[in-house]
C-alpha cells in the first residue's frame, strides 16, 4: 500500500476526516499509535465510504467490519457527506462484534436461529447487500 | 514469610470416594465433608451449578456477609479435559454489592486441579473467627491459621505459598486481598495465572467480601495423584473438541496473532471511542481525547519500545488457544502490570479522564494487589472525582485513592464499597449503576442493546451477561425502532447462550468464533455430550441457558427485586451524551418484555 490522495486541507476543497488505526495508520501524516492518525481526503457529491477508501489508496481487503461514519456503524456502501468523520479499523482489529451494531438494515434486524446464535452473516463490508435506504 | 507445620488441623480423606462429588466446608467449626452429587444436579457444572446451589441453599433474604450466605465454586462441564480455552472457574453467592445473586468467573489452572480431584462443587458455609487457609488435595482438606498474612499485598504472599506447597507444577492458589478481609463490596476473588501472578479475578459483585466474611483467606489446591475427568463418550468428545479448536484457530478474532492475541481486549478502547460509546469522565461523554494513549495498540507499541521486542499476549490458564492476557512494562523493560484489560484501561483511564498508561497500569496493579474489581473501583473513583475528591485526569491522586483502599482508611472503605455508596457519601447524582453495580465500558445511551443487557441482567450492570445486539445504535440506520420484537428476542437469546457458555467452563471469548462458525458451536455441544454422555442438541443450549436465568431471576425476586430495579439511572434519561447527543429512551415496557 502507498499513500494515496491524502492531502492537506485547502479551504476551497470539500474534505473528509479519516481516523485510521492499526496498520492503516501510515496513510496519515502522524502514524504514532498514541496519536490521532488523521488523513484528509477530498470529497465529491455522491461519494460512498468505499470510494473514499479507494481514493485514500487503501486496499478494501485490508479493512475489517469496524467502519464508523460519524461514530455510526457503516459499510462501504454508506453515502458520505462533506465534513463527515470516518473511522477505519483494519481486518485484524475487528473485535467489536458486529452484533453490537448491526449494519444498516441487512434485511432487517439479525434474527435468531433458535440455537441462541445469530444467523450466519458474512459480516463482509464488501458485501453489497446492505443497501442504503 | 513461611508457615509452620499444619497443626491442630483435621484431615478429611478423599480416598476410596466416588470421583464426582461436592466438597462442603463449614468454616464455623472448620470441618469438611464429601457428598455425592444430588440426582437433580446430575449434568450441572459451572454457572448452572453455582446458581442452582445458591438458589436452592441460600436464603434469598439473608445478609450477604452473614453466616447464612454461601460461597460456591464450580469448574465447567469440560474443564480439566483437553478441550481448548476451558479452564474457567465459576463462583457464586449472594452479592453484597447488589443484594442479588452473583456469578463471577475467571480463567485459572486452579479450576482444572479442583475438577481433576473429582470435586464438581466446593461449597463454603458458616463463618470463622480470624483468617484461614484451606488446603485441598487427594488426601482431603486441611485448615490452618492465616492471620499472619492479613493486610499483605498479594504479590508478596503468593510466591512463598507456591514455594511451600510445591510450586506452580503442583498447586494453584485462590485468595482474597485486603479488600476482601475488610469485607468491601468491590472485593474480588483472585486466582493465579499460569506464571503464578495473582492477577485473574472473579471480580464483580463483591464475592471477595463474602469469602472474607467467612474468614477464608486462601484455598490451595494440589491435584497430585488425581484421577482426572471421566469422559463418557470419548469419540463424541474428540470430535467436538476438534471442531472447537478449529473454529478458535480459524477466526480472525480468536486465532493466534489475531485481534485478541495481538492487542488484547484493550483493542476495544479505540473502537468503542470511534463509535462514540466510550464512557468518559464518569459517563459525561462517549469520546475521550486520550483514548489512543491507553488503547491496545499503545500497549503493544509501548512494550515493543521498552522491551525491544514484539510481545504477543499469553494464556491466563492452561490450554487456551486465544491467549488474550497482556502485560505492561516499565521504561526499563521490567514487567509492571498484568493484565491491562479493556475494562480496566477504560475504568481506571478514560472514565477517570486519565490518559497516562503508566498511571493506569499502576492502578491496575494495585487493584490486583489489594484484591479489587477494577471496574467497580474505576467507577467509584470517577464518582468521587465528580464529588470533588480529586480532579478528573489527576492520575497521581487517583493512585493515592487506591492506596487509601489498600490501607482500609475510612475514605478507602467508602470507595471500596463501590460507586453507589461513594455517590451517596459525596452527594453525587450521576452514578452509572444498575442494581448497585457500576456499569462497565460501553455507554448504554450510545449502544441501546448493551443498555438493555445492563438493565435486565440478574447480575446488575454487566457486559458479560449477554452479547446483546443493538440492531441499531441510535441513528445507525437513521431510524430507531425500540419496539422491534426481534431485539427483545435477541437480548434474551444472547443471555441464554452466555449462561450456557459459562456452564461449559469455556471462556466467554469463544463466543466470537462459535457464534460465527457453525461447526464450532456444534463442537461445544458435542464436547459436553462426550463428557456427560448426554444427547444435547443446539436447542438444549437455549433450554439450559433459560433454566440458569430462571433460577437467578427467581432468587432475585425472592430477595426483593422488582421490575423497578431493571432500570438505568435517571440521569441517562435527561442528559444527552456527546458526540451523538442521545439520551436513554428505551421504554420500560420493552425492558420488561425480555424476561416476560
Ligand atoms: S481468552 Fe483470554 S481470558 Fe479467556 S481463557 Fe484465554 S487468555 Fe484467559
Amino acid at each position: 500500500m502507498e499513500r494515496g490522495a491524502a492531502i492537506r486541507r485547502p479551504l476551497t476543497f470539500l474534505m473528509i476526516d479519516i481516523h485510521l488505526y492499526g496498520k492503516l495508520r501510515h496513510f496519515a501524516d502522524d502514524s504514532a499509535t498514541t496519536a490521532q492518525s488523521i488523513a484528509l481526503v477530498s470529497w465529491q457529491p455522491g461519494d460512498t465510504v468505499g470510494e473514499i477508501v479507494t481514493r485514500l489508496g487503501i486496499d478494501q481487503t485490508d479493512l475489517g467490519s469496524n467502519v464508523f461514519l460519524n461514530g455510526r456503524y457503516a459499510n462501504l456502501q454508506t453515502p458520505v457527506q462533506d465534513g463527515d468523520r470516518l473511522g477505519l479499523f483494519p481486518d485484524d482489529m475487528q473485535l467489536l462484534y458486529k452484533w453490537y451494531f448491526a449494519p444498516q438494515d441487512s434485511a432487517g434486524a439479525p434474527s435468531n436461529n433458535g440455537s441462541g446464535a445469530p444467523e450466519q452473516d458474512s459480516g463482509d463490508p464488501n458485501s453489497a447487500k446492505d443497501g442504503e435506504k | 514469610m513461611t508457615y509452620g507445620a499444619m497443626t491442630g488441623t483435621k484431615t478429611h480423606s478423599l480416598k476410596g470416594e466416588n470421583m464426582d462429588r461436592f466438597l462442603r466446608i463449614n468454616m464455623t467449626n472448620r470441618t469438611a465433608k464429601f457428598e455425592p452429587v444430588p440426582a437433580q444436579y446430575k449434568d450441572r457444572a459451572g454457572r448452572w451449578l453455582t446458581s442452582s446451589i445458591v438458589h436452592d441453599e441460600v436464603p434469598a433474604t439473608c445478609h450477604p456477609l452473614g453466616p447464612n450466605n454461601k460461597l460456591v465454586f464450580s469448574p465447567g462441564i469440560v474443564t480439566g479435559t483437553s478441550s481448548p480455552t476451558s479452564s474457567r472457574i465459576s463462583v457464586g453467592g449472594k452479592s453484597p454489592l447488589t443484594g442479588g445473586i452473583k456469578e463471577a468467573n475467571a480463567g485459572t489452572g486452579w479450576s482444572r486441579r479442583l475438577v481433576r480431584l473429582g470435586i464438581r462443587a466446593l461449597i463454603i458455609e458458616g463463618k470463622a473467627d480470624g483468617l484461614w487457609l484451606l488446603k485441598i488435595d487427594k488426601n482431603g482438606a486441611q485448615f490452618e491459621a492465616a492471620d499472619s498474612h492479613a493486610g499483605a499485598r498479594l504479590s508478596e504472599v503468593y510466591p512463598p505459598l507456591f514455594t511451600r506447597f510445591g510450586g506452580l507444577k503442583t498447586v494453584d492458589v485462590c485468595s482474597i486481598g485486603v479488600a476482601g478481609e475488610n469485607r468491601m463490596s468491590a472485593a474480588g476473588i483472585c486466582f493465579n495465572d499460569q506464571d503464578g501472578r495473582p492477577t485473574r479475578y472473579a471480580g464483580r459483585g463483591g464475592l471477595g467480601a463474602v469469602m472474607g466474611s467467612k474468614g477464608l483467606k486462601f484455598i490451595v489446591v494440589d491435584d497430585a495423584g488425581a484421577e482426572g475427568v471421566a469422559i463418557a463418550k470419548q469419540d463424541v468428545f474428540d470430535a467436538g473438541r476438534k471442531k472447537m479448536a478449529a473454529a478458535l484457530t480459524e477466526h480472525a478474532i480468536t486465532k493466534p496473532r489475531g485481534a485478541l492475541n495481538s492487542y488484547g481486549t484493550a483493542v476495544l478502547v479505540n473502537i468503542i471511542n470511534e463509535a462514540g460509546a466510550l464512557p468518559t469522565h464518569n459517563f459525561r461523554s462517549g469520546r475521550f481525547d486520550g483514548a489512543a494513549k491507553i488503547a491496545g495498540e499503545a500497549i503493544f507499541e509501548g512494550n515493543k519500545e521498552r522491551t525491544g521486542k514484539e510481545l504477543y499476549n499469553h494464556a491466563c490458564s492452561p490450554g487456551c488457544i486465544i491467549q488474550c492476557s497482556n502485560t505492561w512494562h516499565r521504561p526499563d523493560g521490567s514487567e509492571h502490570s498484568s493484565c491491562v484489560e479493556y475494562e480496566s484501561a477504560w475504568a481506571l483511564g478514560a472514565n477517570c479522564g486519565i490518559d497516562n498508561l503508566d498511571q493506569v497500569a499502576e492502578m491496575n496493579l494495585l487493584c490486583n494487589e489489594y484484591g479489587l474489581d477494577t471496574i467497580e473501583i474505576g467507577g467509584a473513583i470517577a464518582v468521587a472525582m465528580e464529588g470533588g475528591v480529586a480532579a478528573f485526569g489527576d492520575g497521581a491522586r487517583a493512585i493515592e485513592l487506591v492506596h487509601e483502599i489498600g490501607k482500609a482508611t475510612p475514605l478507602g472503605k467508602i470507595l471500596g464499597a463501590g460507586a453507589l455508596v461513594t455517590g451517596k457519601a459525596f452527594g453525587v447524582a450521576r452514578v452509572p449503576h444498575v442494581k448497585g453495580q457500576n456499569m462497565p465500558a460501553y455507554e448504554p445511551r450510545a449502544i441501546k442493546g448493551i443498555g438493555m443487557t445492563y438493565a435486565i441482567s440478574t447480575m446488575g450492570a454487566d457486559h458479560t451477561a449477554g452479547y446483546t445486539i443493538a440492531p441499531e445504535m441510535l441513528g445507525v440506520s437513521g431510524k430507531l425502532d425500540p419496539l422491534d420484537p426481534n431485539k427483545t428476542e435477541l437480548a434474551r437469546a444472547f443471555q441464554y447462550a452466555t449462561a450456557f457458555i459459562d456452564t461449559t467452563g469455556h471462556c466467554l471469548f469463544i463466543a466470537f468464533a462459535i457464534l460465527d462458525i457453525a461447526s464450532g458451536f456444534e463442537g461445544m455441544v458435542e464436547e459436553c455430550n462426550g463428557v456427560l454422555g448426554t444427547n444435547w442438541t443446539a436447542d438444549d443450549v437455549g433450554r439450559i441457558g433459560k433454566e440458569v436465568l430462571d433460577l437467578e431471576l427467581d432468587f432475585n425476586r425472592k430477595a426483593g427485586f422488582t421490575k423497578a430495579d431493571d432500570r438505568l439511572p435517571e440521569f441517562m434519561t435527561y442528559e444527552p451524551l456527546p458526540p451523538h447527543n442521545v439520551v436513554w429512551d428505551v421504554p420500560d415496557a420493552e425492558l420488561d418484555k425480555v424476561f416476560g
